[in-house]
């Protein structure tokens, strides 16, 4: 005979609380952990240099950062050499930026999957936020090498690392939530992506020092949560960093409100789902 | 988390009862659900009355209860509700209104290719489709070498599953839905994909969860396997339930409700043919209700045919088919009578020809009927697309079938078996010569 059936499934045409959204999600962790597993597998699956993409975009990003804000523009990064100071900021800024990218259009790009099978469909977005630590965590190591190469000796604060990470999973999932919530109805997204991400990057103090924003634009500039988790991992990663607490309380909160507005939004969007992707 | 009436209305539910739908609906809306800039612009210059969507509900206050090792079989035709129903109790959709209480883990099998990713192989998807179900990574592991020897597939394991045939992705999908050991097992109409052999197999195997006291839910136009397999059947047509009960009647009503033209055809008037067929119809003996026909029993052919001018040495025959493409059988007016070959005056027609009862297995025929001509050589002159028509087992003949699985062939015979000891596992005598036994006496 059958054991008595632990879960009772309430399915109810006014949803389902949020709290029991959450307690579900927690009840398929190993499903997370295998999509993101299966995103890095399928990422790299049939491509010539396989995981070694992880470290082209950063370190292309961080020659092309050089050549022009460097050289030509004539930032000033102080004792730091330049391309470390860019460096450091683009491995956080890359992993954020793809998290953004691809929690967005995870709803329509795994379409088969959600009409077919059911599962607490935030697993999805969070899934690709996670695969994508695995790439951070490649594009860290070239950063190794480059401090080696340097002679730059990171300080204690390394050990923050994860929690910039986590805090910029959190903006990146939330933002992926929020435009991945409009893009299941208007795939208008689809084509503003870009456009969204390259300004937030110019928005965010990746490829220039923070001291080059005039300071009548500092209080909307550091609303950008990027702002305080882009230093934060520059005070992490460089010797002889200062940390602005301001700009870190800034950068966390935006993070978490980001988050939770996310979730809330994707919450409301989710409902017929499968009928719109 | 359920509320305070939640909570009532769960003490109101039977603890037999695994599944408890009540006022279910589901609309859908038609046409693109999203409106373009154009059309905002257009709303907003030209305030008034917006035009009406047009919605379609594909389910409409559907209340049905489901009890604990019950086998139920959802049939109706192509739009009924079917799919939208199972796709709401997968939670892949969710419901406009109502609400449904299930008990216990569900796993659903829908579509091909169902939570497959092409590009993993089949190990992996294996571990990938369990998660998706919601087991632990241990359990699967524990069934992993049951799931494999079920599909069959043990070559393929690490292959990517986009290179697999559509027979071989279904095989992998019904084994580890059907080895996760679910309390509800929803499978839409996936096994036609499969071949007969696997098709028997999962019915076997969907009689085996039944068995173990677990629920199935199971749609299929394979009206023999409802029959054979389901305790229970309900009929869906637009969006609603129609009948429910003993799935002999309901697979009866359906098909009588469906087919009920299809028990005869006519054919237009054509005076340039010299002979041609005008009708042909089916009769059970005696008439069941709605015109079904039962396996046991017999029933008649009636073909209807107009001679239009006065011909000799033609020949009417009936052909019986499979579906499928395979020939039963031919019968032919001279059969019985050879000067029947006679001189056709003018006229009105009607051949009978009977067919026994207990001779034809259940499922699905076409009949044709045809006139041939052995003067005007052996081009048929008049041959007409016939009859499809389905041959039921009768009520409480399931006893012949082994369990879930309808017989093949297709011929059903009682033939006479005599069994008789030929030994009674007593330490052999010593050999006798057993030419006595096959030589005449």
């Amino acid at each position: 005979m059958a054991a008595e059936p632990a879960t009772t499934i309430v399915i109810d045409a006014r949803g389902m609380k949020l709290s029991a959204r959450l307690r579900e999600f927690w009840r398929y962790r190993e499903l997370l952990l295998f999509l993101a597993w299966r995103d890095i597998r399928v990422r790299y699956r049939q491509t010539f240099i396989g995981a070694a993409w992880a470290l082209v975009e950063p370190f292309v990003g961080m020659v092309v950062f050089t050549l022009l804000f460097s050289r030509v523009a004539k930032f000033s990064s102080g004792d730091i050499p330049y391309p470390l100071y860019c460096y450091a900021a683009l491995l956080v800024w890359n992993f954020f930026a793809r998290a953004v990218r691809e929690s967005t259009i995870c709803f329509t790009a795994n379409a088969a999957l959600l009409r077919k099978t059911y599962f607490p469909r935030l697993i999805l977005p969070a899934a690709c936020v996670l695969s994508l630590v695995v790439d951070f965590c490649c594009a860290l190591a070239l950063f190794v090498a480059l401090s080696a190469y340097y002679g730059a000796r990171p300080e204690l604060s390394v050990l923050t690392v994860p929690l910039w990470l986590a805090l910029a999973g959190s903006a990146a999932l939330g933002s992926g939530l929020i435009l991945g919530a409009i893009n299941l109805r208007y795939r208008d997204i689809g084509q503003t992506l870009p456009f969204i991400v390259q300004t937030w990057l110019l928005a965010s103090p990746v490829a220039y020092p923070r001291s080059a924003i005039p300071a009548s634009w500092l209080p909307v500039y550091e609303l950008n949560p990027m702002v305080g988790i882009v230093e934060g991992m520059r005070w992490a990663l460089l010797p002889q960093m200062p940390l602005d607490p301001r700009l870190t309380a800034l950068g966390a909160v935006g993070a978490l409100a980001l988050l939770a507005a996310g979730v809330l939004s994707f919450s409301r969007a989710e409902r017929g789902l499968a009928d719109v992707v | 988390m359920p509320s305070a009436a939640w909570r009532t209305w769960f003490s109101t539910v039977s603890r037999e009862s695994v599944i408890r739908i009540e006022g279910l609906s589901k609309r859908y809306r038609l046409g693109t659900g999203t409106p373009g800039l154009h059309r905002a612009i257009r709303r907003l210059l030209r305030p008034g009355p917006r035009p009406q969507q047009n919605v379609i509900w594909a389910l409409r206050d559907i209340d049905l209860e489901v009890r604990r090792g019950e086998v139920l079989g959802i049939i109706g035709p192509n739009g009924s509700g079917k799919s939208t129903l199972l796709k709401i109790l997968a939670r892949i959709t969710e419901p406009t209104t109502g609400r449904v209480l299930m008990r216990g883990r569900i796993a659903s099998l829908l579509e091909v290719g169902t939570g497959f990713h092409p590009d993993l192989t089949g190990r992996d998807n294996i571990y990938l489709n369990g998660s998706l179900l919601g087991l632990s990574f241990r359990e699967i592991r524990e069934r992993f070498a049951s799931i494999v020897e079920f599909a069959g597939t043990e070559l393929f394991l690490d292959t990517p599953v986009k290179h697999y045939s559509s027979g071989m992705y279904v095989r992998l999908a019904f084994a580890v839905a059907a080895h996760l050991e679910p309390d509800i097992l929803v499978v839409d109409e996936v096994l036609a994909v499969g071949d007969v052999a696997f098709q028997r197999k999962c019915l076997g195997r969907m009689q085996a969860v039944a068995d173990s006291g677990r629920t199935v839910l199971f749609v299929s136009h394979n009206l023999a396997a409802i029959n054979h397999f389901c305790t229970r059947a309900v009929l869906l047509r637009e969006g609603q339930i129609v009948d429910q009960g003993e799935p002999a009647r309901i697979v009866g009503r359906y098909l009588a409700e469906t087919f009920a033209c299809q028990r005869q055809r006519s054919y237009p008037r054509d005076p340039a043919k010299p002979m041609q067929i005008r009708r042909i119809s089916l009769h059970g003996l005696p008439d069941a209700p709605g015109g079904v026909l039962y396996r046991t029993r017999p029933f008649e052919v009636r073909v209807v045919y107009q001679v239009n001018a006065p011909i000799s040495g033609s020949i009417v025959s009936l052909l019986l088919e499979k579906p499928d493409g395979g020939t039963v059988c031919q019968t032919r007016d001279i059969d019985s009578d050879p000067e029947c070959r006679r001189r056709y005056e003018p006229g009105l027609y009607q051949a009978t020809v009977r067919f026994p009862g207990n001779l034809l297995n259940a499922g699905t025929y076409a009949l044709r009927a045809a006139i041939e001509s052995t003067l005007l050589g052996r081009d048929a002159f008049d041959h007409q697309p016939g009859l499809t028509f389905e041959l039921l087992d009768p009520e409480g003949a399931t006893l012949l079938h082994t369990r879930g699985r309808q017989r093949p062939g297709v011929l059903f015979l009682n033939l006479p078996w005599m069994v008789e000891m030929l030994d009674d596992g007593e330490p052999a005598p010593q050999v006798q010569d057993t030419s006595a036994c096959v030589g005449p006496p």
